[in-house]
């Protein structure tokens, strides 16, 4: 990978992977500082790093920074409560399925949310996820199809009735 | 029971299928005794409208609710159809589920496309690495330029110095301007004890190299309690060289023992200094750190008489441009070339590993 393509990396996919360490972490400096991490790591291993694949790399190093700083955050701070919503300012124009949705998201479990993000955020494939999240691809198949189950009951359910 | 008065009534129960089989029995005996009440019976069976089994609603499954799936056991249809949700695969085809409606619960449970900016992305960026040696290269022409200017600045300056040692003229300038700061005249206490002030004063070299001394002209032309130079000149060196420097010496009437150091450049390199270290004893001293060192002692007796020794260690003008070929001058400081030379192959290699790392590795693999 050449620094022009490095920069188109930047260009193209911090955002990216920002909005999915963001949405997990809910902390705007821990975010920038695990995607800081991600595109340094990549920077450093730049000749061993295919263009083609930079943005799954990208994502799979963030992914395990994330991972790591969540469970010393969660060593620190136990069962802490993250009232932000998770959902921000997005094209969803029903408001009401966007805050059930948002409590729905957080009726889902760490792994299962990072599973659901990245299939509809950046719509990886179960390989890719499987690869990401360091899982075999018949767990995320399960685990995705649980997570999706787990959303969609709570909107059919009598109090969400959408 | 039936008969010929009210079997009408009967025979509209029986096609509505409102009697019993026993009924229905007796009703079909009433006909069959009455065959001309039979036409009448048939026409009653078929005003009777028998349901269209093709007809349908469309869509009623629209008006179903969707359950509660057992998320811990997903069955097929759903799992086939949360992987159709997930783009892994096509669309199931099946009775048991309300497709539309799942599928379009299944659509909400999509998370919504949301941008969400990162900021500080511009740290991100890295420069190309190979820009980096541009300036280097810049540097390395730079230093290479100024090398050569210092080397050239030091030629000039060398030439310069030897014109003004050897010509007449620069001679001339210097024994002419006695009144510039540079070259302001030593005084200096001498006793009165020159008694012999008429006399001009006898200065012969004390000590005379072969070769290497040069013989000293002085002339002092002072008398008694009258302030007047003593001139003091070199003379031509075996190299052809020739020297001359003019020094104003004052007797003043007391005898103390005055150490009075002062200095006349005769150029950047060129010290003349004068002691007085005892009444009856004044040495004069001419120092030079130019390539050519000398040194000149004069000395002036209680007998009023002067003696120059002058010692010069000048070498062969051939040997001395060959020493100066080997140094180099660099702000000031003496350096030898073949030292800087490898100070700059240093460099060199240094500045090309930086710039062409990957020649530098074939040169290796080589």
């Amino acid at each position: 990978m050449t620094a022009n393509e490095y920069n188109i990396c930047v260009k193209e996919y911090a955002d990216n992977v920002y909005r999915f360490i963001y949405k997990n972490m809910r902390h705007v400096e821990d975010a920038e500082d695990v995607v800081q991490t991600a595109f340094q790591k990549m920077w450093v291993n730049k000749d061993e790093v295919e263009f083609e694949k930079a943005k799954s790399y990208l994502f799979t190093i963030a992914y395990r920074q994330m991972i790591d700083n969540l469970r010393k955050i969660k060593r620190i701070h136990h069962k802490e409560e993250m009232p932000e919503m998770i959902l921000g300012s997005t094209q969803q124009s029903n408001p009401f399925l966007k805050k059930a949705l948002n409590e729905a998201l957080n009726t889902l479990t760490d792994t299962q949310r990072h599973l659901v993000m990245l299939k509809d955020y950046e719509g990886y494939s179960y390989a890719e996820i499987a690869d990401i999240m360091e899982l075999s691809e018949s767990q995320v198949k399960v685990y995705l199809h649980r997570a999706r189950a787990i959303l969609r009951n709570y909107l059919v359910s009598k109090e969400n009735v959408v | 029971m039936i008969n010929r008065s009210n079997y009408s009534d009967y025979f509209m129960l029986y096609a509505d299928g409102e009697l019993d089989a026993l009924q229905m029995q007796i009703v079909e005996a009433f006909v069959a005794e009455n065959n001309d009440l039979s036409a009448e019976f048939d026409l009653y069976l078929e005003t009777k409208i028998t349901p269209d089994e093709h007809i349908s609603m469309p869509d009623k499954s629209m008006l179903l609710k969707p359950e509660i799936w057992d998320t811990e056991n997903l069955t097929e249809e759903q799992s086939a159809l949360l992987s159709f949700a997930d783009s892994e695969g096509s669309k199931p085809h099946t009775t048991n589920l309300n497709i539309e409606a799942e599928w379009s619960l299944l659509q909400k449970t999509l998370l919504p496309a949301e941008v969400v900016a990162m900021p500080h992305k511009e740290k991100l960026y890295r420069k190309e690495s190979q820009r980096k040696p541009i300036f280097i290269l810049y540097a390395k022409r730079i230093a290479v330029a100024a090398a050569f200017l210092l080397a050239g600045m030091f030629l000039v300056e060398k030439m310069t110095t030897n014109e003004t040692i050897s010509t007449p003229e620069s001679i001339a300038s210097v024994t002419e301007t006695p009144e510039k700061p540079k070259e302001t005249p030593v005084t200096t206490n001498v006793p009165a004890t020159n008694t012999n002030a008429d006399k001009d004063p006898e200065i012969t070299p004390v000590n005379n190299v072969p070769g290497k001394t040069v013989p000293v002209l002085a002339q002092n032309t002072a008398t008694d309690h009258q302030q007047k130079p003593a001139e003091l000149s070199t003379g031509t060196t075996n190299a052809g060289k020739k020297t001359e420097y003019q020094d104003n010496i004052v007797n003043p009437d007391h005898n103390d023992a005055i150490t009075n150091v002062a200095s006349m450049r005769q150029s950047n390199e060129s010290v003349i200094q004068v002691k007085n270290q005892a009444p009856t004893q004044n040495i004069l001293q001419l120092k030079t750190n130019a390539v050519d060192t000398k040194e000149i002692e004069l000395k002036v007796n209680p007998a009023n008489t002067y003696t120059a020794n002058v010692v010069t260690e000048v070498k062969d003008e051939a040997a001395v441009a060959e020493d100066e070929a080997e140094y180099i001058y660099i702000v000031g400081s003496k350096v030898k070339k073949q030292k800087f030379r490898g100070i700059a192959r240093t460099i060199n290699r240094g500045i090309d590993k930086i710039v062409n790392p990957t020649k530098r590795q074939a040169n290796v693999n080589e």
